[in-house]
């Protein structure tokens, strides 16, 4: 992917595997904060089921399977893609489901993962990445 | 649709019926939620009408009817157009009514509910989603 997009829609393809892996950093960060240091989250929040320290191991987990995602995408597999709108609508459900701990952190991972489902579907046929 | 969206609008539809399905999905997690852990939401909080149950309830069922109206779009029928642009136009006046009892969850759906109607006004036209 160094040059040539000549192609509209490869552009965004680009740009949905980097907001993957930024993302997916994102919601990493996110999880190891939750594990080691709870503190930053709003104290007695309430969650839709369990507590914060299920909540950072789910959100690190999902932030690493959406790194891994990205690099399906940038590989230019078939099945990437629906595999990364699938992680992705994953990772904003699950963004979704503990935002009251941190509601600012959710929304903005929330938001990445939308607009990574927006490229990969309407721009995800187009054969990959263009090298 | 694995590949070939020529057709200029073809992934919008894709688009808005994965939004459907996601969108719906949210609202129904925010029912079960409304009704089996109300401490989740705002101490307190006002409804339009009646209360948090009711409009537990009202989301659960109206994000299933969000979920089958996806996949009518998927199937490509005439008048999944329409019906969807009202489930989702449903769905945010929903969404707006017991907005007080998380205003977090309740903007996120409304917004994605905005981007189903355009997607489904601007695009539906285009005889559903491309093979």
């Amino acid at each position: 992917m160094s040059n040539g997009y000549s192609d509209k829609g490869t552009g965004w393809l680009g740009f949905a595997a980097i907001m993957l892996g930024f993302a997916g950093t994102l919601a990493v960060i996110d999880g190891i904060v939750a594990l080691s240091r709870s503190s930053f989250y709003v104290a007695n929040s309430h969650f839709v089921f369990s507590n914060l320290h299920t909540w950072g191991w789910i959100n690190l987990i999902l932030g690493a399977i959406t790194i891994l995602a990205a690099f399906g995408i940038v590989s230019g597999a078939s099945w990437a893609r629906w595999f990364g709108i699938f992680v992705a609508a994953l990772a904003a459900i699950g963004q979704f489901a503990w935002i009251q701990a941190y509601p600012f952190w959710s929304l903005m991972i929330f938001t990445l993962d939308i607009l990574v489902i927006y490229a990969l579907t309407v721009y995800g046929g187009k054969g990959g990445v263009q090298a | 649709m694995s590949n070939g969206y020529s057709e200029k609008g073809t992934g919008w539809i894709g688009f808005a019926s994965i939004m459907l399905a996601f969108a719906g999905t949210l609202a129904v997690i925010d029912g079960i939620v409304g009704l089996s852990k109300s401490s989740f939401y705002v101490a307190g909080a006002h409804f339009v009408f009646s209360d948090l149950r009711t409009w537990a309830w009202i989301t659960l069922i109206l994000g299933a009817v969000s979920i089958l109206a996806a996949f009518a779009i998927v199937a490509g029928a005439e008048w999944a157009r329409w019906f969807g642009i009202i489930v989702a136009a449903l769905n945010a006046i929903g969404q707006l009514g017991w907005i007080q009892g998380y205003p977090f969850w309740s903007l996120i759906i409304f917004t994605l509910d905005i981007l189903i109607i355009y997607a489904l006004v601007v695009y539906g036209g285009k005889k559903g989603v491309a093979a």
